[in-house]
């Protein structure tokens, strides 16, 4: 990535002292060429150099760094793997980034009573494959499930395609141990359900950062499925493919996973992989089917039928487990597929309700049509959850700008349908602006005064997930030092 | 003492005067008896929301309740207060079956809910009682043996809209079935006892009615045996539900199965070779349920105020508690016996402690003083519950036990937090105040 001569931001010396004390000199990194490192997360689109980047080994050097930050006013972000499609984990305003990719044990692994206790720098795909010889797996599955940290997931209250069935990872988090914005360590929720109180845990997963740290996470494992069958399913339009996920879940199946591929994506995943896709269908549906084998056929059996009524080319089941794998594979490759296609591309994250699926499918074209630009589709069709990417060249301003009024419009279209902003990459920064159309300013408020509860300061990723106070000298409140300075983000042309 | 009468007046005016009941006329609300100084019915949520902002300057308690079927839960409510019913509220707001999701006004029961939804085979996964409104069912986080196979209500949950304690609606969440846009605020009311907001309208994910619906109940010679086999087949078969009682004499446990008829049948036939198997004194049948939308009766009582043994006798408790512990689930029968030593040496006999398979060690606990003991320690036997790390929350006590100890224990270090919350949200204490932890 080619930058902009820039001066490295200033961080206060003393606080450079303090987060030195706290880690060690060799964990405090402040170099300009270092900090370029963390300008960005896997959003680059938005950028903002931070003040200094802290790698942490333990709950304790969190509590210190916090203390030290919280002491001299300076906000601070946590990151883990740096894999955020929202921007969540930009640094703005001089933040400092606490990295947490080193505290990357699996502390407990209770495979009797399917619960592990692990730290936020584990890596997703880490834990599955830790308790996969006792037949249990960490259920919720991004995409970047082989790079992205369970505390990021937290964070993001992040999805992926089976989630559909099993639920995101607010389901399948039982508690947290949170380092606060001031320091004080909380333990919320924990593996046994029905303490009681009011449900923190539920709260903070998909706060994005913003009301404290997560040090350790206690999470549910899932027991692997007896038989899954994956099914593929091509049609000559996207629209008769969407027509087929609504007319699946309005039989009354809910799939493991149900994902849509349209033929931009099928054909850039074809030119790099060669795995056999018919790059001339308008879509396909990735179907997979999973539980005891008994029922199997008969619920494939149903799931082809619904297929078949929307006008389905052809649908068949995988035959072995190395097709199956090579169906996922094109699957979570597409996104590095499109990469191939054009120098940049926008992921967006809409979520709208399944039945909408067709109309706002139509209209994503219609604005890339506007817009001069090459849209493509690969998402979670069953939950409804959008990831349209614009393709555009970053090098021409003016083509970014075009991205970004076509953008505008999708959301758009995702509000009109009864959509919401985000189904699971979060808000981030990229979507703050959005946020006035899906809620009312008081909503708004009521979001700030619980922002407020955790981090009065906002100190706390300052800048993201629900946007600044904007009626401060109405309401009687001084406006918080770090969110009156907020920077815009900066755009990187 | 009666309530401000400028503030009745403000009450009248906003809901109407029909809507408005004061003194002796006020009926009592759950198995206690609690009478209100008044009772009011709003008939929309801007009326509520007017009624809070009245009150900012009475600083009058206002108590929410729905069907009444857990009004008991919590500390006791204040003795002069306005309760206020949700019942006027109850209609279906949005319902739109090809996507699974559906939006009502909390006032609406349960029931009637579930009878829209089956129209379209779909339901709401929940034992609970038709009576209970949504917004009750929310507020105190009910959930019934189908949470093994369905999850409870926190997955269930898509948005919620409530009116704050500054008499401000606000919503959060969305209608959609997966949602990181702002602030997950729904999830706070779930439990909360209405403390953070009075629940107007909230928007559930539903599931498709399963093709066939079967309890099974497992017997066994002695409570040991019967747990090791029970937590054995839940670990290893798809059930809706799976629990059983404490003491259990007979060792008698449930298991619902839902599910396609070829999913069904090789559950059944797994079953019945697992009783086999065990050898002599186990055996299964299947129950008469009464339809699938039935409670899973008698796995659980449906009020907490009757509660049906596995010999078929229903009984009256005199103390409930639900209680979450830190022993793991293969601990469980040695606990419970030691538990139920403890409860009766002072003076509670133990008559029921339900839980489910496979993992969960937590039990919802039914107590009823031994004949003839004098004075009940009440709070040994909830310190003893709560020894060794367990959170114990008294659901249900009867009028006559002293209330000496807070049902939710000793204050715990994430309260601080919570009470913060609660002075974001309701910062003038108007909503059911002092009837959650902490005294808030």
């Amino acid at each position: 990535m080619d930058h902009e001569p820039q001066q490295p931001p200033m961080i206060p010396a003393v606080l450079r002292a303090e987060l030195m004390a706290a880690v060690g000199p060799g964990n405090v990194k402040v170099a300009a060429e270092e900090l370029h490192v963390y300008e960005c997360d896997g959003l680059t689109i938005d950028t903002a150099v931070p003040g200094a980047v802290v790698f942490v080994h333990s709950t304790e050097q969190v509590v210190k760094v916090v203390k030290a930050c919280a002491a001299a006013q300076q906000p601070f972000v946590a990151r883990g793997a740096g894999t955020g499609l929202s921007g969540g984990a930009v640094a703005l305003n001089n933040a400092v980034v606490i990295e947490l990719a080193r505290m990357n044990r699996i502390l407990e692994l209770d495979l009797e009573n399917r619960v592990a206790l692990v730290e936020p720098g584990v890596v997703n795909l880490r834990l599955s494959e830790a308790c996969r010889s006792e037949g249990l797996h960490y259920a919720p599955d991004p995409s970047s499930q082989g790079s992205c940290t369970i505390g990021g997931n937290v964070a993001e209250n992040s999805g992926g395609p089976h989630t559909l069935k099993l639920g995101v990872t607010v389901n399948h988090v039982l508690g947290l141990e949170v380092v606060l914005p001031d320091g004080r360590v909380v333990n919320l929720g924990g593996p046994l359900p029905g303490l009681p109180g009011y449900d923190l845990t539920g709260l903070f997963v998909g706060s994005e950062g913003t009301f404290g740290i997560a040090t350790k996470v206690w999470v549910k494992l899932t027991p692997n499925p007896e038989a899954v069958k994956t099914l593929l399913a091509v049609f000559p339009s996207i629209d008769a493919a969407s027509r087929a996920v609504s007319a699946i879940i309005a039989r009354g199946i809910v799939p493991a996973a149900l994902e849509l591929i349209d033929q931009q994506v099928i054909r850039a995943v074809e030119e790099w992989l060669h795995l056999g896709f018919p790059t001339e269908a308008g879509a396909v549906l990735l179907i997979e089917l999973d539980g005891l084998r008994d029922g199997l056929d008969l619920l494939a059996g149903r799931v082809m039928d619904a297929c078949r009524s929307s006008d389905c080319l052809d649908v068949r089941a995988a035959k072995d487990d190395a097709e199956r794998l090579l169906l996922w594979k094109a699957r979570k490759q597409a996104f590095g597929a499109v990469g191939r296609l054009s120098p940049s591309y926008y992921v967006q994250d809409g979520v709208i309700p399944r039945s909408k699926l067709p109309e706002v499918l139509a209209k994503i074209q219609a604005a890339g049509r506007k817009h001069g630009l090459t849209t493509a589709n690969v998402f979670h069709a069953g939950d409804g959850n959008l990831h349209p990417l614009i393709l555009f060249d970053e090098r021409k301003p003016e083509e970014v700008e075009r991205a970004l009024k076509c953008n505008d419009e999708v959301l758009a279209a995702v509000v009109e349908a009864g959509g919401m902003l985000s189904g699971e990459h979060g808000i981030g920064m990229e979507k703050l602006k959005f946020m006035p159309q899906v809620f009312s300013e008081d909503d708004l408020e009521g979001m700030r005064r619980v922002r407020e509860a955790f981090d009065p300061n906002y100190l706390a990723n300052p800048g993201k997930a629900i946007p600044a106070r904007r009626c401060w000298e109405v309401k009687g409140h001084k406006p918080p030092e770090a969110e009156a300075a907020a920077l815009p983000p900066m755009r990187k042309a | 003492m009666a309530l401000p009468e400028n503030f009745l007046a403000d009450v009248a005016r906003i809901c109407g005067a029909a809507h408005l009941v004061a003194g002796d006329e006020v009926r009592p609300i759950g198995g206690a008896g609690y009478r209100p100084a008044a009772s009011c019915a709003p008939g929309s949520a801007d009326e509520i929301a007017e009624i809070v902002r009245a009150d900012d300057e009475y600083a009058v308690p206002i108590l929410p309740f729905g069907g009444g079927t857990a009004f008991d839960y919590g500390e006791a409510p204040p003795a002069e207060a306005l309760a206020l019913s949700m019942r006027r509220l109850d209609k279906l707001v949005a319902y739109e079956p090809a996507d699974l999701v559906v939006t009502a006004q909390a006032g609406m029961t349960f029931g009637e809910l579930q009878a829209a939804l089956f129209e379209h085979g779909q339901w709401l996964p929940l034992d609970a009682p038709p009576e209970a409104t949504l917004g009750g069912l929310l507020a105190t986080d009910r959930s019934g043996p189908r949470r093994l196979g369905y999850g409870t209500l926190r997955d269930m949950l898509l948005g919620l809209t409530v009116v704050n304690g500054d008499g401000i609606a606000r919503k959060s969440g969305g209608r959609v079935v997966k949602n990181v846009t702002g602030y997950a605020l729904e999830k706070l009311h779930l439990g909360a006892l209405g403390t953070l907001g009075v629940i107007t309208e909230c928007t559930f994910k539903l599931r498709p009615r399963p093709e066939t619906h079967s309890v099974q109940e497992l017997e066994a010679p002695d409570f040991a045996g019967g747990f090791a086999l029970c937590r054995d087949l839940a670990k290893r078969l798809p059930f809706a539900a799976a629990s059983a009682g404490f003491p259990g004499k007979p060792f008698r446990a449930q298991f619902a199965v839902e599910a396609s008829p070829p999913d069904q049948a090789r559950v059944l036939r797994e079953l019945q070779e697992a009783v086999e198997k065990a050898g002599a004194g186990f055996a299964v049948k299947e129950l008469e349920a009464e339809g699938i939308e039935a409670d899973l009766a008698p796995a659980r009582p449906r009020r907490l105020q009757a509660v049906t043994l596995t010999d078929g006798r229903t009984v009256e408790p005199e103390l409930a508690a639900r209680l979450a512990w830190p022993a793991r689930a293969q601990d469980f029968p040695a606990q419970m016996q030691k538990l139920d030593v403890w409860a009766g040496e002072r003076g509670f006999g133990l008559l029921m402690a339900f839980f489910d398979f496979p993992t969960r060690a937590v039990a919802e606990l039914y107590f009823k003083l031994d004949d003839g003991a004098a004075a009940p320690d009440l709070g040994a036997v909830l310190d003893a519950l709560r020894s060794e790390g367990a959170a114990a929350t008294v659901v249900w006590q009867a009028p006559r036990l002293p209330r000496e100890r807070s049902a939710f224990g000793p204050p715990r270090e994430e309260w601080d937090l919570m009470r913060t919350l609660k002075l974001a949200l309701d910062p003038r204490g108007l909503l059911n105040p002092g009837r959650f932890v902490g005294g808030f």
